[in-house]
């Protein structure tokens, strides 16, 4: 099984983003939580000091209006400051009450306040039993004695409570921003995470994708260098077949069809000898001669057919002209050729293409087409020649247009001498095949070098 | 009869001596190859040079053209193992007399060198039939008439004595004509058949069987 990268980097991106969703939803949750934190400490303190305010305004008021009352001798409005200090007390004791709710972290300290406002409070109950002489005679005394030193003890533990209260919410706030810093750090913690994982996740893939696209580079290269090396092949197999045929083909024309030759003057010579051989002698001679003469035919055609010594002694045209009249002694076909241009310059590879093109044509004009009239048309100007090749045949079937080796061969050629080549031909309308050469910048190959054979 | 012989095949060389010095005709010297042929033809001046049309250094055909320029130029007599027009039109251009196939060289030789050596030009017979049969199979083809019948009679005799290897003033001589006379005959008869030199006319002429 192969490694794959995309499922682990689709997994790692995957997880990068749930780490970054998270932390952004703890860290917006938590930050939240600090703020409610911090907003409900300052409120609490804010209301203990209202309420501690209140009772210390209360407990001086109250103080304020007992003055007032011993030192109203008329009895007629007692009631009446009765229930006004009855009332300062409920309130008083309502006010503690809330404290008592608020600040219960000090339970001790409310407590002593609770009981030293009591007794504020109850130094006042024999007042309202006074006589008017007893106003006035114990006023001071009393004032001096039994309510300033409870007032300045309530006023006290207040004192106390608030600082206390100040001392808390220092306490608190210290808290807050301990807890805010452990929180910090935690995001860092996060961040650096998500750094890394995001990190890791994106070397990761450009380090996969960096080989990925080094291999796919090297596979093109592999093909290229295989795609070129196929069409060296088959252009050395081309190349190779040629010459093979060109040597064979001298080979059968200088040194076979000669030593024929002198033999069949040998024989000659022995059918003349004097005196005449004996009668049976000589008729094994005339056959021996018969024999060689038919042996020089068909080394000849063997000769012509594997490369027609005209295209390498005088050039395109004669031999092109020879192909046809070959053709027409042998299958009577009409072929018409016309060529226009000076082809004597024309580089071997060319030469040998255009004509091995033109012969495969005309072959299979007569073996598959069952063509009567071909037109073979060669018309060269400086930089390009234009071959083509019509029959009046039964077409080409769409089924048989790249069968063969040998049209294919042709495609090969032309190809490799960047050319084009092309073959039209419904069923029953003929074929008709172009081809299009572009000529090197006129290379002056040795014309001809072997000038006949 | 002083023969020069090239061929670059020993035994090829060795047959034809043989053949020549039995019809009594000796050979002056043999060369191996186109530039020995010219050299040996420089100093023998031979009557008759008989060459092998596929030679190394130098081809047959070349080696006929260079002979044409020596003073006195043998006939030659061009041997080859093809029987195609594009070989022997060039052939009779380079100034061969005589077009032999290699494989008939046993019954030819003799009666061509003859025919050089009277000044008529020969062909193998089987040459002379192939060129034919290609001829009339085009005219049948295309449907042409041969222009040979708009020939006046006068034009044919020209023709006949060019085609028999006869120089414009032999012709003049033979015919007792002026020489410019029988430029322009020669200049509208070749017009009136398409032909552009005397190798043409000479192959024209086998083709028509007027000369064999």
């Amino acid at each position: 099984m192969r490694f794959r990268t995309w499922p682990v980097a689709a997994l790692g991106l995957v997880s990068l983003l749930a780490l970054i969703a998270g932390s952004m939803l703890t860290t917006s949750r938590r930050a939240q939580e600090i703020y409610a934190q911090l907003d409900q400490l300052n409120t609490r303190r804010q209301e203990v000091d209202t309420k501690l305010r209140r009772l210390r305004s209360d407990v001086n008021l109250s103080g304020i209006f007992v003055r007032d009352y011993l030192l109203d001798v008329a009895r007629e409005r007692d009631p009446e400051y009765r229930r006004q200090l009855a009332a300062f007390r409920a309130t008083n004791m309502a006010t503690v009450d809330e404290l008592q709710n608020l600040a219960e972290l000090h339970a001790d300290q409310m407590l002593s306040l609770q009981t030293k406002l009591d007794d504020y409070w109850q130094t006042f109950d024999p007042l309202f039993d006074w006589t008017p002489a007893e106003k006035i005679l114990q006023s001071a005394s009393f004032l001096r004695r039994e309510v300033v030193p409870r007032r300045e003890a309530v006023l006290a533990i207040a004192q106390e409570i608030e600082e206390l209260n100040n001392a808390n919410l220092a306490e608190q706030r210290a808290e807050v921003t301990r807890r805010q810093a452990v929180f910090r750090a935690d995001l860092l913690r996060l961040l650096w995470r998500s750094l890394l994982l995001g990190l890791v996740v994106a070397l990761t893939v450009v380090f996969r994708l960096r080989v990925l696209e080094r291999r796919s580079e090297q596979q093109k290269t592999i093909a290229q260098d295989a795609e070129r090396q196929m069409r060296q092949l088959s252009q050395r197999l081309v190349a190779t077949q040629e010459d093979e045929r060109k040597n064979l083909s001298r080979e059968l024309h200088d040194h076979v069809a000669q030593v024929l030759t002198a033999l069949r003057m040998e024989l000659g010579r022995i059918e003349r000898s004097k005196p005449p051989a004996d009668v049976r002698l000589g008729a094994a001679v005339a056959e021996c001669r018969r024999l060689v003469d038919q042996m020089v035919h068909t080394v000849r055609d063997l000769a012509l057919g594997l490369r027609p010594s005209m295209l390498d002694d005088f050039g395109l045209q004669p031999a092109l002209e020879w192909h046809v009249r070959d053709l027409t002694r042998r299958y009577g076909v009409d072929v018409e050729l016309t060529a226009h241009g000076d082809f004597d310059a024309l580089p071997d590879r060319y030469r040998t293409c255009v004509y091995r093109a033109i012969q495969e044509a005309l072959t299979n004009c007569i073996r598959h087409a069952d063509a009567r009239t071909v037109k073979v048309n060669i018309s060269g100007c400086e930089d390009r020649l234009d071959v083509s090749v019509i029959d009046d045949g039964i077409g080409l079937e769409p089924t048989r247009r790249h069968d063969g080796l040998g049209l294919r061969g042709i495609e090969e050629r032309v190809k490799d001498l960047h050319g084009t080549m092309t073959i039209h031909g419904a069923t029953g309308e003929g074929t008709t095949l172009t081809i299009r050469l572009p000529l090197p910048p006129r290379i002056m190959e040795v014309p001809l070098a072997r000038a006949a054979g | 009869m002083r023969v020069l012989l090239a061929d670059d095949h020993g035994i090829v060389r060795r047959g034809l001596r043989a053949l020549l010095e039995e019809g009594g005709i000796s050979v002056v010297a043999e060369a191996a190859d186109g530039l020995e042929a010219i050299r040996l033809c420089e100093e023998h001046r031979p009557d008759l040079l008989i060459v092998d049309i596929g030679m190394p250094k130098l081809s047959g055909i070349e080696v006929a053209a260079r002979a044409q320029k020596l003073d006195r130029p043998p006939g030659v007599i061009i041997l080859s193992m093809h029987a195609d027009e594009s070989y022997i039109i060039r052939a009779l251009a380079a100034g061969a007399r005589a077009y032999l196939l290699k494989d008939g060289t046993d019954e030819d030789l003799l009666p061509a060198v003859r025919a050089v050596a009277s000044g008529k030009p020969f062909f193998s017979p089987a040459v002379t039939s192939l060129l034919v049969e290609d001829y009339v199979r085009t005219l049948q083809k295309r449907g042409l008439n041969d222009s040979y019948h708009l020939l006046t009679d006068r034009e044919k005799e020209v023709l006949h004595l060019l085609a028999e290897g006869r120089s414009n003033k032999e012709v003049a001589t033979l015919l007792d004509l002026g020489l410019s006379t029988v430029e322009t005959h020669r200049a509208n008869l070749m017009q009136k058949l398409n032909l552009h030199n005397t190798a043409e006319i000479v192959l024209y002429a086998v083709r028509k069987g007027i000369i064999v």
